[in-house]
C-alpha cells in the first residue's frame, strides 16, 4: 500500500484499493458541477499515490451526504475517504481553510450552521 | 391527557435558540398525542456532523456527555429511549451509540477520558421524532385529529441525515433509496403527499455558511421539484435543511417559491393545537 | 515548649531552584527568591487574574493551574507563569443586541467549536465549571452561565488550554453584560444616584475634597466612621 493511501486507511479505515472505479458514486454525486474532479477519479489518484489528490477541490466541495457510500457495490464509505483527504490537510500545522470571524451574514445563520461548518472544516 | 409514552428528549441547539417555535409546536403535539418528552438535564452539543475519521474520538465527547446524563435521568423514569426533533442531532447522536456499542476500545477510551462522571454503558436507543410517531401508531395518530387538512399538497423532504449513510446498520429510519414514513405522516394527517424525485437529495448543509451558492443550487432544485408536483408546501424533518430551503426560496420570484414548514408544526395544526406558522404560511 | 518546625521547600522558577519557606505563597516565594514583580502580579487578593501560575509537582506527569497569590508552595514544584493571554477582544455594542445564544455566537463563533472535552474546567483556579458554562450558552440558558461565572477573574487559564481556541472568559463577560443589561431589574438606587451626581449634588464636597491639602486628606481618612 501506498503512504498516501496508508495514512487514508489511517485515518478513514477505507481501503481504497477496493475500488474498481465503477463510478456509482460520482454519477449519485449531486455536487459535481462544482468540483474540479470527480469522487471516483479522486480515489485513482490515492492508488497512484498522486498526492493532487488533496489539492482537488472535490473534497472540500462534498457537503457529506452518503449517497455515494450507500451505492458503492464495494461496501466503500466514500465519504469518509472524502474525510480523510480534508484531514490530512487540516491536520498540517498552520493550516486555515476558514476564517471564522470572516463570516458573512453571521446575523442570520443559525447555530446548527456554523457548528457544522467549523466542525467540518477545522480541528 | 392519557401519558401513552414517556421519553427522554434531546432539544439540540438550533431548535432552542433559533426556532424555538418547532420545539413549541411539538410539545403542543406531544400533549395531545399523549407523549411526554422528558429534557436531559444539561445536554451538551452534539456537534451537528458527526467525525468520519476513525480515529477522531475526541468528537464523540459531547455527544457521550449527553448520553451519560440520559443514562441517568433514564433510570429514574425508567426508559432508555432518546429521541430527537433534529435530524442532524439524530444522524450524530446514532451514529456514536452505534460506533460506542461495536467498538469495545473506543468505549473504553472514551469513558477513561470522560474522568468526571460516571461510566456510560451503551445501552440507549436513539430515535427520530418520526420513528416515536411511527411506533405510537400513525393510524393512533389519525385518530386524534381534529382538523384533516384535506386539500393541501405537502412535498415529503426527507434530506441526508434520516436515512443516510447506512453503517454502522440501523442509522436509517426508513428504506434510504424509497422511504415512506413521511408520506405516512402526512395522509395521517388528512393531507395529500406529492410526487417529490428530488425528496433525498441534499440541501448542501454546512455549505450555507461559506459557499451559499451551493446550496442555492440544490435548493432551487430541491424548491422546483416540489413546484412539478404541485406542492403548496414542503415539510422538513431538519432546522438546517429548513434554513437552506428558505435561503433557496429568498433567491426565487414569489411565483416559484415554496413555503417550507417543520413536519411537526403542521401535525399540531391538524391536531388542533398551536402550530406557531408564521402568518404567511 | 513545642519547636515549631520551619520546613522549607524546594521550587524551580524558569528552572532554576530555589530553597524557600514552605509558608509562603507562589508569588511571595518568587520575591523571596529576590525576584521582583514588575508584571503578573496585581491585587495579590486573587481577584484580578494577573498571576495565572503553570505548575508540576515532581513525579506527577499533570500540570495544574492557579493563581501565584493564592497558592502555597509545595516541595518539588517546577513552576511558570502566564500574565497575560494575548486574546483578541472583538468590539460589541450591547445596545444594539438582544439577550440571546444567537448574539454571543455572533461575536465567538468559535464557541461552536466546544468539543466538550473539559480541560477549561481543570485548568480553572477558581473551581468554575467552564465546560458546563459553555455548554449552557450553546444550550441558550444564559441566566446559568451567568450564575456559574461570577467568581470569573479572566486569568486565561481556560482559553490556553482550549483546542478550540475559544476566550472562555470574554465570552461569559458578554452573556454576563447581556444579561445584567437586559434580563435583571435595574437597580432604582443606582439610578437615583446617577441622576443627582448629574444635578451636582456632589460638586460642592468634591471641589472641597480637591482642594484640600494630603495632610488634611489623611486625617480626614483615619477618622471616617467605618474605621471606628
Amino acid at each position: 500500500m501506498n503512504e498516501l493511501a496508508e495514512r487514508v486507511k489511517e485515518i478513514s479505515d477505507q481501503n481504497v484499493y477496493s475500488c474498481y472505479q465503477c463510478g456509482n458514486c460520482s454519477a449519485g454525486c449531486m455536487f459535481t458541477d462544482e468540483m474540479d474532479t470527480l469522487p471516483h477519479q479522486v480515489i485513482t489518484l490515492v492508488q497512484m499515490e498522486d498526492k493532487e489528490a488533496l489539492e482537488k477541490n472535490t473534497s472540500w466541495i462534498c457537503a457529506s451526504c452518503f449517497v455515494c457510500s450507500v451505492r458503492c457495490p464495494r461496501g466503500l464509505d466514500v465519504a469518509a475517504i472524502m474525510e480523510a483527504l480534508r484531514e490530512i490537510k487540516i491536520r498540517e500545522r498552520g493550516f486555515r481553510k476558514i476564517d471564522l470571524r470572516k463570516i458573512k451574514d453571521i446575523e442570520k445563520l443559525p447555530q446548527i450552521a456554523i457548528t457544522a461548518a467549523a466542525q467540518k472544516f477545522t480541528w | 391527557m392519557v401519558i401513552m409514552v414517556e421519553v427522554l428528549y434531546y432539544p439540540g441547539c438550533s431548535l432552542r435558540n433559533t426556532y424555538p417555535e418547532f420545539e413549541k409546536s411539538t410539545y403542543a403535539a406531544c400533549e395531545k398525542l399523549g407523549i411526554n418528552l422528558v429534557e436531559i438535564p444539561e445536554w451538551n452539543c452534539c456537534g451537528v456532523v458527526p467525525s468520519l475519521a476513525a480515529d477522531n474520538v475526541m468528537r464523540h465527547l459531547g455527544a457521550v456527555r449527553s448520553f451519560i446524563k440520559a443514562q441517568e435521568k433514564g433510570k429514574e423514569i425508567g426508559t432508555n429511549v432518546v429521541v430527537t426533533l433534529c435530524s442532524m442531532c439524530y444522524n450524530v447522536l446514532k451514529r456514536v451509540n452505534l460506533i460506542l456499542k461495536e467498538q469495545v476500545d473506543t468505549l473504553k477510551n472514551v469513558n477513561d477520558f470522560i474522568d468526571d462522571q460516571p461510566d456510560y454503558v451503551p445501552e440507549l436507543e436513539i430515535v427520530h421524532f418520526l420513528n416515536l410517531l411511527k411506533n405510537v401508531g400513525f393510524d393512533k395518530v389519525k385518530e386524534r385529529i381534529v382538523t384533516p387538512l384535506r386539500g393541501l399538497k405537502v412535498a415529503p423532504y426527507y434530506g441526508c441525515a434520516l436515512l443516510r449513510p447506512d453503517r454502522p446498520e440501523g442509522v436509517p429510519i426508513d428504506d434510504p433509496e424509497n422511504p415512506t414514513v413521511i408520506e405516512d405522516l402526512i395522509r395521517s394527517i388528512g393531507a395529500e403527499p406529492v410526487e417529490f424525485p428530488f425528496r433525498t437529495e441534499c440541501c448542501g448543509n454546512y455549505h450555507i455558511v461559506f459557499e451559499p451558492s451551493i446550496v442555492e443550487m440544490r435548493t432551487k432544485k430541491i424548491i422546483g421539484s416540489a413546484r412539478l408536483g404541485k406542492a403548496d408546501v414542503i415539510l422538513s424533518p431538519c432546522p438546517l435543511c429548513t434554513y437552506n430551503l428558505q435561503h433557496g426560496n429568498e433567491t426565487l420570484d414569489r411565483s416559484e417559491q415554496v413555503p417550507v414548514v417543520f413536519f411537526t408544526q403542521l401535525l399540531a395544526l391538524s391536531l388542533g393545537v398551536k402550530s406557531h406558522l408564521s402568518t404567511e404560511i | 515548649m513545642s519547636e515549631k518546625k520551619k520546613t522549607m521547600a524546594t521550587i524551580y522558577i524558569m528552572g532554576k531552584a530555589y530553597k524557600v519557606p514552605s509558608t509562603l505563597t507562589i508569588m511571595e516565594s518568587i520575591e523571596y527568591a529576590g525576584y521582583r514583580f514588575i508584571r503578573g502580579c496585581g491585587c495579590r487578593g486573587g481577584f484580578c487574574g494577573a498571576c495565572t501560575t503553570f505548575y508540576r509537582i515532581k513525579s506527577d506527569y499533570k500540570l495544574y493551574v492557579d493563581l501565584a497569590c493564592q497558592k502555597r508552595v509545595e516541595d518539588e514544584m517546577y513552576i511558570v507563569q502566564l500574565p497575560f493571554i494575548p486574546a483578541e477582544k472583538p468590539k460589541w455594542d450591547l445596545d444594539k443586541m438582544k439577550p440571546t445564544t444567537d448574539e454571543v455566537i455572533r461575536v465567538f463563533p468559535e464557541i461552536t467549536r466546544c468539543l466538550s472535552c473539559n480541560v477549561c474546567t481543570e485548568a480553572c483556579p477558581q473551581d468554575i465549571e467552564v465546560m458546563r458554562a459553555i455548554q449552557a450558552i450553546r444550550r441558550g440558558d444564559l441566566e446559568d452561565a451567568v450564575n456559574l461565572t461570577f467568581d470569573c477573574v479572566a486569568c486565561g487559564a481556560c482559553s490556553i488550554r482550549c483546542p478550540a481556541e475559544i476566550t472562555h472568559y470574554q465570552a461569559f463577560q458578554l452573556a454576563r453584560g447581556l444579561y445584567g443589561k437586559y434580563r435583571t431589574i435595574p437597580s432604582k438606587h443606582l439610578l437615583k444616584r446617577i441622576e443627582e451626581i448629574k444635578e451636582g449634588k456632589f460638586d460642592d464636597e468634591i471641589t472641597r475634597l480637591v482642594n484640600t491639602s494630603t495632610e488634611k486628606l489623611e486625617e480626614e481618612y483615619k477618622k471616617r466612621e467605618v474605621e471606628k
